[in-house]
């Protein structure tokens, strides 16, 4: 009962920021839906737009199929769980729950039942009578929820629930979120800047950047298959590394080697002509070439000094630096690659040298200032075109 | 009341906590003072009024039964109450709105609005007597409540607004728009949410509004002739003795308790809505 539907939707403000622009989104009746983005890049407005706090400049918003664009949003029964919580300070955490229903009409046995079934279920029956002031971040997050979830909604937002939260509560709250949206099974929207929790969130995830939809999906999807160079540096972390390429007869040349170029990227990449494109590696890409493995120095593997180790426990970070300079032909690459990173507000610019991160076994003999033998999964490459960020293939 | 040494850390020296409570007997003691005389001259019987005694020697309320026998203190007394309540309802109604606005919405103008508010404020209240004078007996308001009202309302509207909309400042914006998620209309947002957390800035404007205009003395005086609506301040000053060679000090002691007891009252009675920080716990710091 929430198929949220949003077409063609345009947001400019009054003082001509383009907040939204050309936006259509479907989100499916009982999914867990994410907005995610960098700070300004629309995901809030959006939420206000559906939830009726603003209206879209020109577009629709359908909810199972009935337009309610021009609705005040008391008459869209939609609950919205604030980045500051907004619980009211007069109000005991009861009546605070009680409130929508309250302006609703609803009679106050009905209210009081209605609110003691969610203070069961976030485990506030103790706080009932307290006020606001008395209560930590995570409980007052709790309330919020509990207002939202008394009306039973058509549709939950969720505007940055978590942001002020530190980061052990910020986990639990996570888990306690997503088994909640279950076991309610209302449509929820979700807006958040930190791409972890929408991995470990969504449904299904739609990425924003300057108000713009960059790509929509799973996270699996988003993950393996990102659209462009926007999602692909944005999803994951550490985050991908990006490096100059180019593609010289079914090879793939990288500053640091060459690679086979990966067979579903041949027929692609040879509609390009420049040849000249971006080339991404995730961290977790890069293997250790042990010293017994036998397979010797090849083109597939290659040296790098080692500059900072991290240790995560189950697995290491190694950061290490390659060289432009003896990258033959890949100058312009590089350019291209340093100007739309700047852009795309990715990483720092880098200069002469990239710095990478690789994801390793936590038995890698990877040692701060020593050298280290790398091979990279040739399969797992992806290439970007160097003037648009499009992912190849 | 709340002396200086209750707020003191407990970690400060006893030579510390000392020096704060012995300033503030002081300080409290300095204040006072006048006020006791006052209260000690108006229980005084006729005869001892110069006795040069702290205390009276006999207590009698023959000034107060003699104040409200002559019809003047009476209607003075009305006058007073009534000018001073509906210029504070009137002028905390108007700034509610103003405030609201400054604070709420952007529209060209806002800090010129509050710009020429406080140099309202700033105008010797005397420059503009002689000109009202000549005004109101032209218009008609001359010894009416309204002619009394419109100035207090004037002086008293710039604080208004600018205390409120210190208050309003504090509420946070998303309160407003949570109150409109779960249902309410526009007026049911304000009436339900922020009208009571803005309670403590509305009954600090209010307490305000009302003592410039209980004890003004100068528009009181000048714009006004008659029992009609001469305020207390004014009418004390144009007390009798009992004859010609006699001060009416006991009397102008005893009118000057009347009026005080309610403005103490009043205080008292909104003190403790006068709660700073009522907000802390609508959103994370």
């Amino acid at each position: 009962m929430g198929k949220l539907v949003l077409q063609e939707i345009n947001k400019v403000f009054p003082d001509g920021t383009e907040a939204v622009r050309d936006l259509d989104l479907t989100i499916e009746d009982g999914e867990f839906f994410i907005l995610v983005g960098p700070s300004g890049c629309g995901k809030s407005t959006i939420l206000n737009m559906i939830v009726g706090l603003e209206e879209p400049s020109s577009g629709k918003v359908l909810v199972d199929g009935e337009e309610v664009t021009g609705l005040d949003p008391r008459d869209r029964n939609m609950a919205m769980v604030f980045q500051s919580y907004a619980i009211y300070p007069h109000m005991t955490v009861a009546e605070n729950m009680a409130f929508p229903l309250k302006l609703a009409g609803v009679d106050e046995e009905e209210r009081v039942k209605r609110v003691e079934g969610a203070a069961r279920i976030l485990e506030l029956e103790e706080l009932l009578h307290r006020k606001p002031a008395a209560l930590s971040g995570g409980q007052r997050q709790r309330v919020a929820m509990g207002r939202a979830m008394v009306r039973e909604p058509r549709a939950f937002l969720l505007d940055e629930p978590l942001s002020n939260l530190d980061a052990k509560l910020r986990n639990q709250m996570r888990t306690e979120i997503a088994r909640l949206q279950r076991r309610l099974g209302t449509t929820t929207v979700y807006v958040t800047h930190d791409q972890a929790e929408a991995m470990t969130l969504g449904d299904h995830i739609a990425i924003l950047r300057r108000g713009r939809l960059q790509q929509v999906g799973t996270p699996r999807e988003l993950y393996q298959e990102p659209a462009n160079l926007f999602v692909a540096g944005f999803i994951g972390s550490p985050a991908m590394n990006f490096l100059p390429a180019r593609v010289k007869s079914d090879r793939l040349v990288l500053p640091m080697l060459e690679l086979p170029l990966p067979e579903e990227l041949r027929e692609s990449v040879d509609a390009q002509e420049s040849g000249e494109y971006i080339a991404g590696i995730r961290p977790e890409h890069f293997r250790t070439v042990g010293n017994g493995d036998g397979e010797g120095p090849s083109t597939s593997t290659f040296k790098v000094s080692v500059d900072l180790v991290e240790w995560m426990g189950a697995e290491l970070y190694v950061h290490f630096q390659v060289s432009m300079e003896e990258a033959e032909g890949l100058e312009a690459a590089a350019h291209k690659l340093r100007s739309l990173g700047r852009d795309l507000e990715l990483e720092e610019p880098g200069g002469e040298r990239r710095r990478l991160v690789a994801r390793l076994d936590p038995g890698s003999p990877a040692t701060e200032g020593e050298p280290l033998e790398l091979a990279v999964d040739a399969g797992k490459v992806l290439l970007f075109e160097p003037d648009t960020g499009k992912r190849m293939g | 009341m709340r002396g200086g040494g209750g707020g003191v850390p407990e970690h400060r020296s006893l030579l510390d906590r000392l020096f704060w409570r012995v300033g503030t007997v002081v300080v409290i003691v300095f204040a006072l003072l006048p006020v006791a005389w006052i209260a000690s001259l108006s229980l005084k019987p006729a005869a001892d009024l110069n006795d040069n005694r702290f205390l009276p020697r006999d207590v009698s309320l023959e000034h107060y039964r003699s104040i409200f026998q002559d019809p003047q203190f009476p209607a003075a007394l009305w006058n007073s109450v009534g000018i001073a309540t509906l210029s504070t309802v009137l002028s905390v109604i108007l700034a509610m709105f103003a405030a609201y606005a400054i604070v709420r919405l952007r529209f060209r103008g806002r800090r010129l609005v509050l710009g020429a508010a406080l140099s309202i404020a700033m105008f010797p209240p005397i420059a503009v007597v002689g000109p009202l004078f000549n005004l109101w007996r032209n218009l008609g308001l001359f010894d009416t409540w309204p002619g009394l009202i419109l100035p207090y309302m004037t002086f008293t509207l710039p604080l208004a607004i600018w205390t409120l909309s210190a208050f309003f400042r504090e509420i946070p914006w998303e309160l407003d728009r949570a109150a409109r998620v779960d249902g309410a209309t526009p007026f049911q947002a304000f009436r339900h949410v922020i009208a009571p957390l803005a309670a403590p800035g509305v009954f600090t404007a209010a307490i305000l509004v009302f003592i410039f205009a209980w004890n003004d003395f100068l528009f009181a005086a000048a714009l006004t002739s008659t029992n009609d609506a001469r305020t207390v301040p004014a009418a004390i000053a144009f007390f009798t003795g009992s004859s010609r060679f006699q001060l009416p000090t006991g009397s102008i002691a005893a009118a000057s308790m009347v009026v005080t007891v309610p403005v103490l009252l009043v205080i008292l009675a909104f003190q403790r809505r006068i709660v700073a920080g009522l907000t802390q716990g609508a959103v994370k710091g």
